[in-house]
Formats: structure tokens, sequence, C-alpha cells
């Protein structure tokens, strides 16, 4: 026998997959909303919209509906807007809290300051230039001098690496342009609070051109890491240029990630995926009254990573208590003991389905839905229905009530997480179209993939 | 780079939470900013009231100059009431990161706890 594709059939297919996006669920004219952090354009710093968010780290007070519906989501408070921020598709591995070397140049002499710091014991060092680059600020740093006993030249970045315990691996760029390594004695990787060194470079003569030194050690979590030159044995002239500092968990080097703040993290040749955060503590946005009264179906696309467990966390509630409230539906995430993604459909009785999920940090994408006439209930995370319930939902139709987003009534039980893109419409959605917004949100979602 | 590069934690005690919110509202913060719950326990009632939020070098600024005595001008309050709503806070500030983490720790240094409900 042989296969013979429908190119009518396959062209068809693929034009929809081509040109599917996440709006398209509202074809027809359907309830609900779309919030998608990948448009920046439709984020702005205060609620009233006149200022938009240009840069990761920016508060975020209103997220415009890309519905159509105009069920634009917002924050009157200020300390309790989400922060916009980007991730490489790949996820965060660089640890450092900040791997842009600061633009300041200069000679550094005994006491000063090479921001973070750069000390000297013997030596004089200049920082003769910074360059700006891609990948960050790339200094030249010439150290020379004669030091009375064993000197050093240290460049001290990055106290409080980002979490971590067991293995973890430190690395730099360092080029030597000009002079000689002759008389140092070594190159290594230090923390201030522990002695003498977690490992030490190649030697000094090994580092030729454009050489990544790497060092690897345990739980640098804590103290300064410290790039330092040793030099002993007399007179040093040398010029180097230093830049890309990483620290990573594992005993492997990998691609440098350039952290400019907690939530702006880059990667050269990685897509970046953008995303809004609320703090798990009192983050939310809420939109106006969503009139779901004329259905008693609902979807609902989330694509999330969940950063801790110790919160029992609302990703997204119609109403301001879907478990007290007629006509309501709910996606939470449920950490504490026992983690899990939890969604609730309810006409005026609620069934809830509650599902253990692996333990955070952990990135999902959920298509959850709901039908209140004939007890319809199902959940899907990364392209797998992982529950089902055909439980009593009651009678009735779904509210007109606001959608919280982050924290249930704005109140109490915020999610601690990053969001990548949110939907909900007032409808079953057809296994195609549930496929394909999964396909939309997972390429969007750091970590992800369907299974 | 953002201009919102702190992160800031704010306690006020239960009977000074609205002189708080006042506070807060007046610098143009908006409606009710402590709105998390807290106390020795993690029980009802709650004792004190918190907000965390990423802030920038202005609200750094303002914050480090009422230390010193150096208070904002704000309109509505007379200097008495802006200097006895600034010594009913608490604020902590750090650079910006894990702000979640930066909450749990500040308001565990002062020994208190979220008011959670135990399950929804």
């Amino acid at each position: 026998m042989r296969y013979i594709p429908n190119q009518e059939i396959l062209t068809q297919r693929f034009a929809t997959q081509r040109n599917f996006t996440l709006p398209r669920l509202f074809d027809g004219g359907f309830q609900g909303i779309v919030f998608d952090p990948l448009n920046i354009a439709t984020l702005f710093q205060d609620s009233a919209g006149t200022t938009p968010v240009t840069t990761p780290g920016d508060p975020v007070a209103r997220v415009l509906d890309l519905s159509g519906n105009g069920h634009h989501a917002t924050q009157t408070t200020d300390s309790s807007r989400m922060t916009y921020g980007v991730v490489p598709k790949g996820g965060r591995r660089n640890l450092v809290p900040n791997s842009i070397i600061p633009a300041t140049v200069g000679v550094v002499g005994s006491g000063g300051t090479y921001g973070p710091s750069l000390s000297l014991r013997g030596l004089v060092a200049e920082v003769l230039s910074v360059t700006s680059e891609v990948f960050g600020n790339e200094i030249t740093l010439k150290i020379s001098g004669t030091p009375s006993e064993s000197g050093s030249c240290s460049i001290d970045m990055h106290s409080g690496i980002v979490g971590g315990s067991g293995s973890q691996t430190a690395s730099a760029f360092i080029q030597r342009t000009a002079g000689s390594f002759a008389n140092t004695g070594s190159i290594q990787i230090l923390r201030t609070n522990a002695s003498p060194q977690i490992s030490s470079f190649p030697t000094a003569q090994q580092l030729t051109d454009g050489v990544r030194a790497v060092a690897s050690g345990s739980a640098l979590g804590s103290g300064v890491l410290r790039w330092s030159f040793f030099a002993t044995g007399g007179a040093v002239d040398f010029t180097i240029k230093f830049s890309r500092p990483q620290v990573e968990v594992g005993s492997s080097v990998t691609n440098y990630q350039r952290v400019t703040t907690a939530f702006d993290i880059t990667e050269s040749g990685v897509q970046s995926c953008p995303y809004l955060q609320p703090d798990g503590v009192d983050d939310w946005l809420v939109t106006p009254n969503i009139n779901f009264s004329g259905t008693d179906a609902v979807t609902v696309f989330g694509a999330v990573r969940c950063l801790s467990d110790a919160n029992i966390g609302t990703l997204l509630e119609l109403s301001t208590n879907s478990s007290t409230t007629n006509g309501t539906f709910a996606l939470l995430d449920r950490g504490n003991a026992n983690p899990s993604v939890s969604w609730r459909s309810r006409g005026n009785v609620e069934n809830v389905i509650d599902i253990t999920r692996g333990a955070a940090p952990i990135s999902s994408v959920y298509a959850a839905q709901g039908r209140i006439s004939t007890d319809f209930s199902t959940l899907r995370r990364n392209g797998v229905e992982i529950g089902s319930s055909t439980a009593d939902q009651g009678a009735g139709n779904f509210a007109n009530a606001p959608l919280y987003i982050g924290r249930r009534n704005g109140t109490t039980n915020a999610f601690n997480g990053q969001i990548f893109g949110l939907a909900v419409v007032g409808k079953l959605a057809s296994a195609e179209e549930i496929r394909l917004a999964q396909r939309e949100l997972i390429k969007r979602t750091p970590q992800a993939t369907l299974a | 780079m953002s201009t919102y590069s702190y992160s800031a934690v704010c306690v006020v005690s239960a009977e000074n939470l609205h002189i708080g919110n006042q506070l807060a509202e007046a610098l143009g913060h908006g409606p009710n900013n402590h709105s998390v719950a807290l106390s020795p326990t993690g029980s009802e009632p709650p004792t004190h009231y918190a907000c965390r939020a990423q802030v920038n070098d202005v609200f750094v600024a303002m914050v480090m100059g009422a230390a010193e005595g150096d208070f904002p001008e704000i309109g509505g309050l007379t200097p008495e009431q802006i200097a006895g709503a600034f010594s009913v806070m608490q604020i902590d500030i750090q650079p910006a990161g894990d702000g979640y983490q930066h909450f749990i720790d500040y308001t565990q240094s002062l020994g208190l706890q979220r008011v959670m409900p135990e399950e929804i």
C-alpha cells in the first residue's frame, strides 16, 4: 500500500497552523480574554494606560485584552503590580544576580573600588576601557607592579548567587591582550567567606587568548565571588580583557547568559520568553465584569512557571471566590505539602479536579474545560489530559463577574510564578483549537514541552 | 535597565493600618497598599499588615530622607501628620531579586507570619 497525502487537507491544516493566534479562539464572537506578555504594546505601568512598559523590571498595572472584548486587566494599587520580565526559552542557568560589569574606567588604587569592587594587594590596577558588547560590558584591565609579598588583584562580583546547593561551576572569559603572565602564581575563583579557594583556573601560562576560564566547586551561593589574579616572585605587567561571568549548577559550562537583573535574562541565539510575574505576596490584576451569563461552557488556557510551593496560589478565578459563588471557575496552583493543580467548574455545585504535579519550579501549559449542563470537566497539562470529572456541577450558566488573576479577590492566595500567556473563552474549544492554542503557548513558555 | 531596581517591604501595625494606607495613597501609590495580613502565629486576628513592591530610586531616596528626618511634602497632610505616618512604618529595601523571599525574610525578622486561609 502506498501512502498518498491529501494535499488539499494538508494545505488547509498547515494554513490553519500558520495563521492561528489566540484571538482566533473568539472567531464568531465569544466572551473572554487573551493576555499576552509577548505583545509588549499591551502592557502599561499605570492603570490608566498612559505609561507603557518598555523594559524588563517595569511594573505592570494594565494589560490589554486581545480577544476583542475589551476586558483589559488593571491594578490601581502600586504595591500590587506584577513585574514584566524576560527569560530564555531554555530557562535561567546563570545564577549570578548581575553579570554586567560596571562601566567604570580609571586607576584603582589601594582601598579603591571597582564596583562592585576591585581589590589590590601590592599591585596597581587600571581599568583601561570598558566596551559595551551584546553580552554586556567587557573591561580591559592592566595589572602591574611588584608585590612585596604574594599580591593579588581581584575582581569582586556577585554577592548572593541565586539559589542552589551542591555542585556548581563558575566561569568567565579572560583574554590576555598585552604583557606576560610571568610571575603570576595562579588565577582563581574564590569566595570571600571560605578560604583559600574554590578552584584554580588553568595556570596562568595556559590562559592564552580567548580561553574561557572555569572553576568548579560546591554551593557557591554564599559570599562574594572573586576572580583573582595572584602574583608571586617579582614584577608583573599584563593586560587582560574580562567579561561574561557565569555561575551555574553542575560541573559543565554552558553558553553564557546575560543577567542584567533578575527580570532581564537573555541568551544569544535563544528565544526570549516575556512574562508577567506576580510576587506571591500581594500582586494581582482584575478585569471588569465579563459577561459569561450566556453560556455554561468555558475553556481556559494558562502558560505559567510556578516558582514556589509555599503558597496555595490563584492563577485565575472568576468572581471573588469560586468556592462560594455560583457560576464560576478557577485554576489554582496549590503548593504546600502536596503540590497540585486544581481546576474548578461550578454551576451551583462545585466540581473539583485536583491533580498532583511535580515540585516547583515547574513550567506548565494548562488547558481546562468545563460545561455545567453536562457535568463535563477536564484538565490538560502540556498537551496531556491529566484529569477529568463528571461530578455534578449543578445548573445554570457562568456568571457576569470580574476575573481575578494572581490573587483570590485581590486579598489572599497569591500566586508566585511567571505568566507567559492566558486565554479564557466562553465556549468548549474544539480539539483542534486546543491543540493549536497549546502549541502556541508552549512556544513562549520556558522549560516546557508538549508531551 | 528598569528604574525599578529595588524591592521594598513595608509593615504597619493593624491599629495604624489606615495611617500607612493614607500615606501611600497620598504619595500617589493608590489605595489599600498594605493588604497582607500578618500575626506572630499566622493565625487570626492580624496584628500587622504589609506590602511588597518593586520600587525606584525616587522611592528609595524618599525613604532614606525620611529616616534622616527629611520628610517629603505631601498635599493634604501637615508636616506633623507626615512625620507621624513615617514613624509607624517599618520599611526594608533590598536590591530587586526574589521579592517573595525578601518579604518572608523581613517579616520573619519581625516575628511575623502571613495569616492565610488553611485551604481553598
